[in-house]
């Protein structure tokens, strides 16, 4: 299990998402994933082997060390990056849920019966819901993980040297040193630089879906004597009722759709 | 994800690059990826630990190497070749939503004849002309752009592109001007000459692609206008054409002459 499953996963969000989701993910596969795996991770690599403290005392050095990197960046870019692309994975799980309601739906009454969704990935109805919920997550979790690397790190810098103080074993106010300090703080303003793209990104998005639903319920309601597409769950009622009326022998079998259209007059047609 | 997507996400725009696009793209495979990766990295594998300062004094080797080495070469490639890859990446967006209006309209019915299905329209090679041509020509341009900016900033960080043995150091923790000295030297100018080398062909690559892409247009504009001034010329020519080839079909193996 490595980033490469974590990319084959996300690659499948990219069918659903609109023209901005897709370049948010362009941006996280290349800017973040891919500087993250060929370079931020080996300037981390000697991070405390190459910490240095001006003293012998045995364990001041880790105690310091402890002290100033309660969590290395390193490590807190990763879980950033599964948790910021995890949202995406609800809505492949709401369309993979649509998809199994649908073959379900057929197994039970048949090819004859309407389709329960025109196209199972367009973003109608309750994956809509899901697609903007996974957008506000996303957005949540990065505001989370800026805030929590600005106030463990003191701001986005490294400096040079930290001083160690009042903290056992440690005797004195003790020089520490930290290897490739600006090395360290170039790539921390170029993950946090390509985070706040990302955060622009999906803010855009956002706005973009609220924008087009808008737009879409208003040219509905214009043209409101018109047929409109139905919810799945009214097709399915209308199946079922449909299979009842054959069941009692009102209908003949071979009535077929002229009957359901009897029964459902803004049925659309197949 | 590693070089090997990038090198798949860049595979699927070859398709739709002019010929020096192609070139370029191997070159920067072949010359600066695969070396970077299998030669260059093991080169400054060992690049902190081996950096040797004469001093006992603690934190002045982490001093000094932070002061010579503010970004390593090896960082300062991959963030290079990412920034210069990218650009292609506005080029294969383009060409996907190009195909996605295709087969909306191929859906509609509008284009019907032109495809037998949608398995064509994802096949076709799409021509670099009109909206795509600017994207193309603006990604050339980038390209130029973010090489030179990587190249000046080489030059700029490390006082040209040769590392000496020694470098002096005196600054605080160091009590005194210390002698450090940095490990492989040879190696790693070798190795720096090489990639700055890469990226200069890269460049020329990209100056030429670029002259070309204008020089096509400027002729095709220039083909287009011959045209519209002499169409009569032209209309006969055409016609002529298809009486030559109707005569081919129907005579084949007699002796044909050209009609009067």
């Amino acid at each position: 299990m490595d980033w490469k499953t974590l990319q084959a996963l996300l690659s499948g969000v990219n069918k659903y998402s609109t023209a901005f989701g897709r370049i948010w993910l362009s941006v996280v596969f290349v800017f973040r994933l891919l500087v993250y795996v060929v370079a931020a991770e080996r300037v981390w690599g000697d991070e405390q082997k190459d910490f240095d403290c001006n003293t012998k005392q045995p364990g001041c050095t880790n105690v310091c060390y402890d002290e100033f990197f309660p969590i290395s960046n390193i490590r807190l870019w990763a879980l950033q990056l599964i948790f910021v692309t995890c949202p995406s994975l609800l809505v492949i799980l709401h369309v993979a849920y649509r998809e199994e309601r649908e073959r379900r739906h057929r197994q039970k009454h048949g090819d004859q019966c309407a389709k329960l969704y025109d196209d199972a990935g367009k973003k109608h109805g309750g994956l809509w819901w899901t697609y903007l919920l996974s957008l506000v997550f996303k957005l949540a979790i990065e505001f989370l993980f800026l805030y929590v690397l600005h106030t463990l790190w003191y701001g986005f810098s490294m400096p040079r040297l930290v001083q160690c103080a009042n903290v056992a074993p440690c005797p004195n106010i003790v020089d520490c040193y930290i290897a490739r300090p600006t090395e360290k703080k170039l790539f921390t303003y170029f993950m946090v630089g390509a985070s706040a793209v990302c955060i622009v990104l999906t803010v855009c998005e956002i706005c973009y879906l609220i924008f087009h639903r808008i737009v879409r319920s208003i040219s509905r309601k214009k043209t409101a004597r018109s047929r409109s597409p139905r919810s799945s769950a009214s097709r399915a009622s209308t199946c079922r009722y449909h299979h009842k009326l054959v069941e009692a022998g009102e209908l003949g079998l071979d009535s077929g759709d002229d009957k359901l259209r009897a029964s459902a007059p803004s049925l659309t047609p197949i | 994800m590693d070089w090997g997507t990038l090198h798949t996400f860049l595979g699927g725009v070859n398709k739709h690059s002019t010929s020096i696009g192609k070139i370029w793209l191997t070159v920067l495979f072949i010359f600066r990826v695969m070396i970077l990766v299998v030669a260059a990295q093991e080169v400054w594998g060992d690049e902190q630990a081996d950096f040797t300062c004469n001093t006992l004094q603690p934190g002045c080797k982490n001093v000094c190497y932070d002061h010579f080495f503010p970004v390593s070469h090896i960082r300062l490639w991959a963030l290079q070749l990412i920034f210069v890859s990218t650009p292609a990446l506005l080029v294969a967006m383009h060409v996907a939503y190009h195909r996605h209006e295709k087969k909306r309209k191929f859906i509609k019915g509008e284009i019907k004849n032109e495809f037998k299905d949608i398995e064509e329209i994802k096949s076709q090679k799409v021509r670099i002309e009109g909206s795509l041509w600017w994207t193309y020509t603006s990604s050339i341009f980038f390209r130029i752009i973010f090489e030179a900016a990587f190249m000046y900033v080489f030059y700029f960080l490390y006082n040209g592109y040769h590392l000496p043995w020694v470098l002096k150091c005196g600054i605080d923790p160091c009590p005194n001007l210390v002698d450090c000295f940095i490990s492989r030297p040879t190696e790693k100018t070798v190795f720096t000459v090489f990639m700055i080398s890469a990226s200069v062909i890269c460049m020329l690559l990209n100056v030429a692609e670029l002259c070309y892409l204008l020089l096509k247009v400027c002729f095709r504009s220039r083909r287009a206008q011959t045209q519209r001034n002499h169409p009569n010329h032209t209309l006969r020519e055409s016609k002529q054409n298809e009486m030559n080839e109707l005569i081919s079909e129907g005579g084949q193996g007699t002796v044909t002459g050209f009609p009067r």
